[in-house]
């Protein structure tokens, strides 16, 4: 299963039209951040189920262990300023891995840059995590918005950050948002224990997903 | 799992109508949608700015609602072959037209294949999964295998439907589709799957499977018949759809030519017009007397064979309670 999607002028005017492009670079999570930038790109994971792994012999090297989607219901295209869907995506994810928000050891953030995104994913997490934010960061400094390959992509930064016990860091940020303060990861953190990494995608529709990557 | 309410609106009177399947005929060149008065179920600022196709799967989706008295579904899934193409079309062309100078927003952001999902759940304000297929002519069937898993998993009640607009644009490249006596068509279907069925009967929804890349639609049906334990002999009427006539022989060998019924013939062709051909299948199930069929339907087998290499089978079944 995987995503792909190439650039184009469809959507570079688009999200212009939206006035949430920036034509300079991205900065997720900073509060000067002015929108997103575009990327291209495509990723594929094989998902197989212990039956299929009797049969393949294949070693793991991540479970899948939490999935949900969820709606906004707010706007066909901005996030709600409570982050509903965002949140009710993260808390049955969770359900579903059987797994309190305290085991979550790193989110790979949806974190587009746009001031609307930003802000709306933040304060779900909030609300999810409370005093105890897991280390995040936003990889899109490094692809841009890849669109129907971010969710695919991020997917497997989470997965790589599990195999190799490393965070990617959130590229671009200086200031703090003023309405949150929160911090991203800036620099890529090796040698932590991580067991699970959860993934934020969402889209247009008030579509939101998230995924949950657990050690093997 | 149970089929407790359907709604679709087509080239045919069939939205709102309990017994649509007594109403139906053949096409004719040209024919049009009939659309009913949006309304009664879409705020006039909303409405402005949709496409036909959002119009006609939010009437749909709040029509199955309002039927099953259901104010929240724990689902909304959705199958397309061609989505918001119109609104894709629109705004390139603001695009074109601008020359480089700015363009509305609008088009663009209802252009996704999951704005009718999207906005079905704007409409009801409902937060719960919200998933779209999009897989060609069988985007319906794996919405239909979403909505079972979504029941499978706990689910009790779950909206699924599929919809697809003419698009002028893309007529050109409809030939592969198009057999010269079926015209372009446009429709949406709605229907509400639950873990309850009705007091007296219900119809269920047996199974589901799709075929990709299939070249023995013969052996497809068998296999598929012979997982639920049941023979051709067992299924009373064949709702077929194909491109080529190849498809229709392999069916008269199967289930002889009195069992089978082409619904493109009701429907005209359009990427998800096997979605009416379920409702259409459990609509003639759900009523007694059948000017065409009396009683003797049990189970109703839509055959989506739209494009040569690609299989739906959808099995339904009328189940008498005893109450």
């Amino acid at each position: 299963m995987g995503g792909t999607d190439p650039i184009t002028l469809f959507n570079i005017k688009g999200f212009s039209a939206l006035n949430i492009y920036d034509p300079d670079i991205c900065k997720p999570f900073d509060d000067s951040r002015k929108g997103l930038n575009l990327g291209e790109g495509a990723g594929f994971l094989v998902l197989e189920n212990e039956h299929s792994i009797s049969i393949t012999n294949n070693t793991p090297i991540c479970v899948l262990s939490g999935w949900n989607n969820a709606t906004d219901a707010y706007h066909q295209t901005a996030s709600s300023p409570t982050g509903d869907g965002a949140y009710l995506a993260m808390q049955q994810a969770l359900v579903k891995a059987g797994i309190g928000p305290e085991k979550i050891d790193y989110i790979n953030a949806h974190g587009t840059g746009t001031g609307n995104n930003d802000l709306s994913e933040s304060i779900a997490i909030q609300r999810m995590f409370g005093e105890n934010i897991p280390k995040f960061s936003s990889t899109k400094g490094f692809t841009g918005h890849t669109l129907a390959a971010a969710g695919a992509l991020e997917a497997i930064y989470c997965v790589q950050a599990i195999q190799h016990q490393g965070i990617p860091p959130n590229l671009n940020f200086a200031t703090p948002m003023k309405e949150t303060g929160m911090i991203p990861q800036t620099t890529y953190a090796s040698g932590i224990r991580l067991d699970h990494a959860l993934s934020n995608s969402f889209g247009f529709g008030g579509n939101c997903t998230c995924l949950i990557f657990s050690r093997v | 799992m149970h089929i407790t309410a359907t709604s679709t609106i087509s080239h045919q009177p069939s939205f709102q109508q309990d017994h649509f399947s007594v109403l139906l005929s053949e096409l004719k060149y040209p024919s049009a949608l009939i659309a009913p008065d949006y309304s009664e179920f879409i705020p006039a600022m909303d409405r402005r700015r949709m496409s036909q196709v959002l119009k006609m799967a939010i009437a749909c989706a709040l029509d199955c609602l309002k039927q099953t008295g259901l104010k929240q579904p724990q689902a909304i899934i959705v199958g397309t072959g061609l989505g918001c193409g119109v609104n894709t079309k629109t705004f390139l062309d603001n695009i074109y037209k601008a020359d480089g100078g700015l363009v509305s927003p609008t088009a663009f952001i209802l252009s996704t294949h999951n704005s009718i999902a999207g906005q079905i759940s704007l409409i009801l304000k409902n937060q719960c999964y919200n998933i779209t297929h999009t897989q060609n002519s069988l985007s319906f069937e794996h919405a239909l295998l979403d909505a079972m898993l979504c029941i499978q998993n706990g689910d009790t009640h779950v909206l699924v439907g599929a919809a697809d607009e003419e698009q002028g644009q893309l007529y050109h490249l409809n030939a592969r589709l198009n057999r010269s006596d079926f015209e372009i068509a446009s429709g949406a279907s709605f229907l509400t799957l639950s873990t309850e069925g009705g007091q007296n009967q219900t119809i269920n929804l047996v199974e589901v499977q799709t075929f990709g890349l299939t070249n023995n639609v013969s052996e497809n049906i068998s296999v598929f018949l012979s997982s639920k334990g049941l023979s051709p002999e067992d299924i009373d009427l064949v709702l077929y759809s194909n491109s080529i006539d190849h498809t229709c022989h392999t069916l008269i060998d199967i289930f002889g030519v009195r069992k089978l019924f082409d619904y493109q013939k009701i429907t005209g062709i359009y990427l998800t017009n096997s979605a009416f051909a379920v409702c259409y299948g459990s609509n003639l199930l759900s009523q007694e007397n059948h000017p065409l069929f009396g009683n003797s339907l049990r189970r109703v087998l839509v055959c989506n064979n739209l494009i040569p290499e690609n299989l739906g089978l959808t099995l339904l079944e009328k189940k008498q309670l005893n109450s």
